[in-house]
């Protein structure tokens, strides 16, 4: 099932275009959005990690808007119950029948604020959703449209009163990245632009959910040669046989790696996925899922850097 | 050892190593007696090995590798020196190591010196010298460690020290510490004027060059003059410490031991074990080595012990002028004549007067008698023994050859009746002497099986562990234990040549006299030894040799020869000689019978020859033959490549890989092809083909053309791996892409590194995968396009 070139060429100008649109009001940041625009491609969620004020808010909102699309946004704090997110059954007194209210995560691009800040109780609730693409209350299971797309942001300090995320529901999410600090000359074009007012509110969108259904399943498409594959799975194999790290990657995490790697192909408007594809995506990819030993963690040793040296060491396979 | 070798080292510093190396094995000419055997093939193979360490050196090869091109040297100029052919096939090989083990056999069965006509022994010291020579020039110029070389330099020097327990000439010592320390000024100074200027005089570069008042390298070498001249020196004034390095005792020695001769069979154990070896008697023979100077001859055997005998000694019979012709030698024999100047040292007290076996004349004034029959000189006076006399005789010495002695007839009975005469002998020593000479059908046959038998390898010469004795005892002792000394072989020798009926008596003397520096001969307490000498018809009295050659390197000419029935007229009537045995005592070992005259009468040096040259010649064109195969079977493989046939993507880009590590290059292994394309597109350089011998500057930037033509390359590998249907590119257009980069990579490097890419490319050595040289993590994700987010918070 070859993708044909001009399918490819097509996501790549759409991504193109969500990505310029982005890039007018998140300035310097183009790695970050096109991971976004990335993982959206794959049908992953994001989780966006960063200190207050980058703009991890900013960067959500921004994708949402360029999407033609339904959007919700959740700011998730202690007191949020799991309903809030699911929606509840509600006794309609004029039909004397009980009514579904869907709650903030029927929408394609739902936006999770601070998602460390609520109960466990309400994070797990995520969990269904996020992975099955559906929601189940009251035995009832409604599906969720497609595109669906989690972006949650967590703020890593801070974190008093906070729930930190389990490892079972970061798996869930595909890709992690931070915002870091804009550039010296990004931040002052900023704030030439943003001083005045919000330039989200000028924000058009530049395609839609049908468009984006689309362009996921020209995505799938997208051709993996078994050198590739190889590559992908020595590198998980490879972060679970490492003593630096007490949790490797799952496989679950393979699969997210192969799917991101197409996606992050198809953007670069080409039919079949690349070890540089994969490579490039591991990071991403793979960073949040791990876990460092006692000894790594002691020296100081982040999970990125430890992740780095195992990419560096595992060799791409040469024949195809 | 996995680091490169130096590959800036100096010319002079090779040469002063491969100089000094030669000079240093010139001490091992102790271990033979003609050098040159060895010294003229080293003379080339020294610089060969050393040719071959500046080439792999120059081009920057592991330590290893260089190390392992001169060994390879090494067994390319043994088989071109002692194969079959010059070029290695494997019947030379074998032969060349037939001749290594024949050398082997040949260093076990002689003692040192061998003598000049066992050539065997050259290819050992010829390999063991390149070897020694290879250690120098690791330590010296590959590790550049000069003053570690001085230790391989010391076994050279001392190896003979060691072995031959004899000193070595103190000018081969002053040549050899000449050498190392103008090796060492070579090194320092390269360090020096590496250090850009002297102290004390800025600027001034040319004052380096010479050798000016404040030169640093002066010192240096006053000291090592100094020192050499006080190693050299102060041995000989501390008189306790006898290192004894400017070789030569001198006459009258230093000894203070006394060699006391009166019964000379008794007494020569004695001597021979016990204490220092003393000067006994010195000759001046006129340049040739002096062998078998007798002492007396026993011959009567009672049994119990060998004895003179009776002697008819008559006081008429005085040692002054002529005596008579030696009983039994006819003119059928030709004779020479050679003049002695004798002098007897004061610690050889004996009755007997040396003399070799046959005098025509002797001057040794009115004291001396001798016996005409047996023709040895004794005392008329026991009061006066040889202690401090001098006299002048004339030997003579006649021409045997094993074929006369072969044809000789029966000997006279009253010859037979005396020297053959035997008392009760145990009849084990009988039925091994028929047995020995069993199937010979003449005389000199069965004496050469019986000298065959005792030096063969079965007996061992031995002065410690064996009980003294000639008699019937002693002698089965030493039939059984084949352990004994020169007097017991030659007694047994005697006695079994005398139960098979042939005539035979036993000689006591001195074997062989050493050369001093003053050109003199001395014999001395350690040449004691003893001989049979059997009776031929014609021929008289001739002597034997059945002491091993552990101790004894030779043995007489004739007594070698062999006796061809089939060509000697005097037996091929004989219908005995159709039932002559095949095997032949000479013929089990033919290698080590050396061709010696006897007396040693040609001792002009025939050492030199032409034959290493034309080995060296024939090395020097297979030395260019492989100088020019790298650079063919790079070739080879590159357009077997292309004629294979396949994918011509993955063509150009395994090409591409032997160029890259052909201009010195590491290839990023493990990569994807575009993070090594990232990494290549850093070597290319200006595609321009002026010589320039400068490093030129490198990078993506400084040849875009390259750089899409790598990409091109990239592009085109990465469909032809990965993609689903690939797009083939056609072989004209990679190949065009191809030659490109080849360009834009030899255009990167430097002359050298070109040159080497054309004559020595790397690339046929080293292994497709090299873990070890994996890339840097940190420029993985190359210069196309940057990995993903950067993670701070993890």
């Amino acid at each position: 099932m070859a993708v044909e070139t001009g399918d490819v060429e097509s996501v790549a100008r759409v991504a193109a275009k969500v990505r310029d649109n982005i890039d007018s009001v998140i300035e310097g940041k183009t790695e970050v959005v096109t991971t976004a625009v990335t993982v959206l491609l794959a049908e992953g969620h994001l989780l966006i990690e960063d200190i207050p004020g980058v703009g991890k808010t900013m960067l959500s909102k921004a994708l949402a808007r360029s999407i033609d699309s339904t959007v919700r946004r959740i700011q998730f704090t202690p007191d949020l119950l799991p309903s809030d997110v699911t929606g509840v059954s509600i006794f309609n007194q004029e039909t004397r029948q009980f009514e579904f209210r869907p709650g903030g995560i029927f929408a394609n691009i739902v936006v999770g604020d601070e998602i460390n800040r609520a109960s466990p109780k309400t994070q797990s609730a995520l969990l269904e959703c996020m992975e099955e693409h559906q929601v189940t209350v009251d035995g009832n299971t409604w599906q969720l449209e497609s595109p669906f797309m989690v972006i949650a942001t967590q703020n890593p300090i801070e974190m008093e009163g906070t729930y930190a995320l389990p490892e079972a529901q970061r798996d869930r999410f595909m890709a992690r990245i931070s915002m870091g600090y804009p550039v010296h000359a990004a931040e002052i074009a900023m704030l030439a632009s943003h001083s005045s007012h919000n330039p989200l509110d000028d924000l058009e969108p530049v395609t839609d959910a049908g468009e984006i259904r689309k362009l996921i399943g020209i995505v799938n498409g997208i051709h993996t040669a078994d050198a590739v594959l190889r590559y992908a799975v020595s590198l998980t194999t490879a972060t679970r046989n490492t003593p630096d790290l007490n949790l490797g990657a799952s496989p679950r995490a393979s699969l997210h790696l192969i799917r991101a790697a197409k996606a992050y192909a198809a953007v670069h408007g080409r039919n079949y996925v690349l070890p540089d594809d994969v490579h490039a995506m591991a990071r991403p990819v793979l960073a949040h899922r791990l876990l460092p030993s006692v000894e790594a963690a002691m020296s100081s040793r982040s999970t990125g850097a430890i992740l780095e040296s195992i990419v560096a060491a595992v060799p791409v396979p040469t024949t195809a | 050892m996995t680091g490169r070798a130096h590959g800036g080292v100096s010319l002079p510093l090779v040469m002063a190593t491969a100089a000094t190396s030669w000079l240093a094995l010139l001490a091992w000419s102790g271990f033979v007696q003609t050098a040159g055997v060895y010294l003229l093939p080293l003379m080339l193979g020294i610089p060969l090995v050393s040719a071959v360490g500046v080439l792999t050196r120059w081009a920057r090869f592991p330590i290893l590798i260089v190390v392992a091109s001169q060994l390879l040297m090494l067994l390319l100029f043994a088989n071109a020196a002692y194969g079959t052919s010059l070029f290695p096939t494997g019947g030379s090989i074998t032969a060349a190591a037939q001749e290594f083990a024949n050398g082997m056999e040949a260093l076990r069965t002689y003692a040192a010196p061998i003598p000049r006509g066992v050539k065997e022994v050259a290819p050992v010291l010829v390999l063991g010298g390149m070897l020694c020579h290879i250690l120098v020039d690791l330590c010296a110029v590959t590790l550049g460690r000069v003053p570690v070389a001085g230790l391989p330099l010391l076994v050279i020097y001392t190896l003979p020290v060691s072995i031959l327990d004899r000193s070595v000439s103190w000018l081969i010592f002053v040549c050899t510490v000449t050498g190392f320390l103008i090796m060492l000024a070579v090194q320092e100074g390269g360090r020096i004027a590496r250090w850009g200027r002297q102290f004390g005089a800025p600027g001034d570069a040319d004052r380096l060059v010479s050798w000016g008042g404040r030169d640093a390298r002066r010192h240096p070498v006053a000291l090592g003059a100094t020192a050499t001249a006080l190693a050299l020196f102060v041995p000989l004034l501390i008189p306790t410490f006898n290192l004894n390095l400017i070789g030569g005792k001198g006459p009258g020695g230093s000894g203070d031991r006394e060699v006391r001769i009166t019964n000379p069979m008794t007494d020569l154990r004695r001597d021979l074990v016990q204490g220092d070896d003393v000067p006994l008697v010195l000759v001046d023979s006129r340049g040739s080595t002096p062998r078998y100077l007798r002492l007396s001859v026993l011959t009567t055997f009672t049994g119990e012990a060998w004895t003179p005998g009776n002697r008819d000694l008559r006081g008429d019979q005085t040692t002054e002028g002529k005596v008579p012709r030696p009983i039994g030698l006819t003119d059928e024999y030709e004779t020479e004549t050679r003049d002695w100047q004798v002098t007897i040292t004061d610690n050889l007290k004996s009755w007997w007067l040396p003399a070799p076996m046959y005098v025509s004349d002797i001057e040794a004034g009115p004291n001396w008698g001798y016996d005409a029959d047996i023709l040895d000189f004794y005392t008329n006076d026991k009061q006066k023994d040889t202690a401090g006399i001098n006299y002048s005789l004339t030997e003579l010495i006649p021409d045997f050859s094993g074929r006369q002695l072969a044809a000789a007839g029966t000997p006279p009975g009253d010859i037979e009746t005396r020297y053959a005469a035997l008392p009760d002998v145990p009849r084990e020593v009988t039925d091994l002497a028929k047995e020995i000479t069993e199937g010979y059908p003449t005389e000199f046959e069965k004496v050469q099986a019986l000298q065959q038998y005792f030096r063969g390898g079965q007996f061992e010469y031995n002065t410690d562990r064996v009980e003294a004795g000639n008699g019937n005892s002693a002698l089965l002792q030493f039939l059984e234990d084949k352990e004994g000394y020169c007097e017991q072989f030659a007694s047994a020798m005697a006695v079994m040549a005398r139960s098979i009926g042939i005539p035979a008596r036993v000689a006591v003397g001195f074997f062989e006299a050493t050369r001093l520096e003053s050109g003199v001969f001395e014999f001395s307490s350690k040449d004691l030894h003893a001989w049979p000498e059997i009776y031929f018809k014609g021929a008289g009295w001739v002597k034997f040799e059945p002491t091993p050659s552990t101790h004894i390197d030779l043995v007489p000419t004739y007594s070698d020869d062999l006796i061809d029935d089939a060509n000697d007229p005097s037996n091929s009537a004989d219908p005995s000689s159709s039932a002559a045995p095949t095997t032949k005592p000479t013929t089990a070992e033919p290698t080590t019978t050396p061709q010696q005259d006897e007396d040693g009468q040609k001792d002009q040096d025939d050492g030199f020859s032409v034959v290493p040259f034309l080995w060296g010649g024939g090395a020097l064109v297979l030395l260019a033959g492989l100088a020019l195969t790298p650079r063919a079977v790079r070739r080879a493989r590159s357009s077997r490549r292309w004629h294979a046939g396949g994918d011509p993507a993955e063509i150009a880009w395994a090409e591409l890989r032997d160029v890259t590590v052909d201009v010195g290059r590491a290839w990023p292994e493990g990569r994807s092809p575009r993070a090594t394309g990232a990494q290549i597109a850093t070597f290319f350089g200006p595609a321009v083909g002026a010589d320039h011998a400068v490093v030129p500057r490198t990078g993506a930037e400084v040849n875009p053309e390259a750089v899409v033509s790598l990409d091109a390359l990239v592009a085109a590998l990465e469909q032809s791996r990965y993609a689903a249907t690939p797009v083939g590119a056609g072989a004209d257009v990679v190949r065009a892409h191809l030659d490109r980069c080849i360009a834009a990579l030899r255009g990167g490097v430097g002359q050298r590194a070109r040159w080497r890419a054309e004559w020595l490319p790397p690339s046929l050595v080293s292994g497709t995968t090299r873990p070890g040289r994996r890339a840097m993590p940190s420029s993985i994700g190359g210069r196309r396009h940057r990995t993903g987010p950067v993670d701070q918070i993890s």
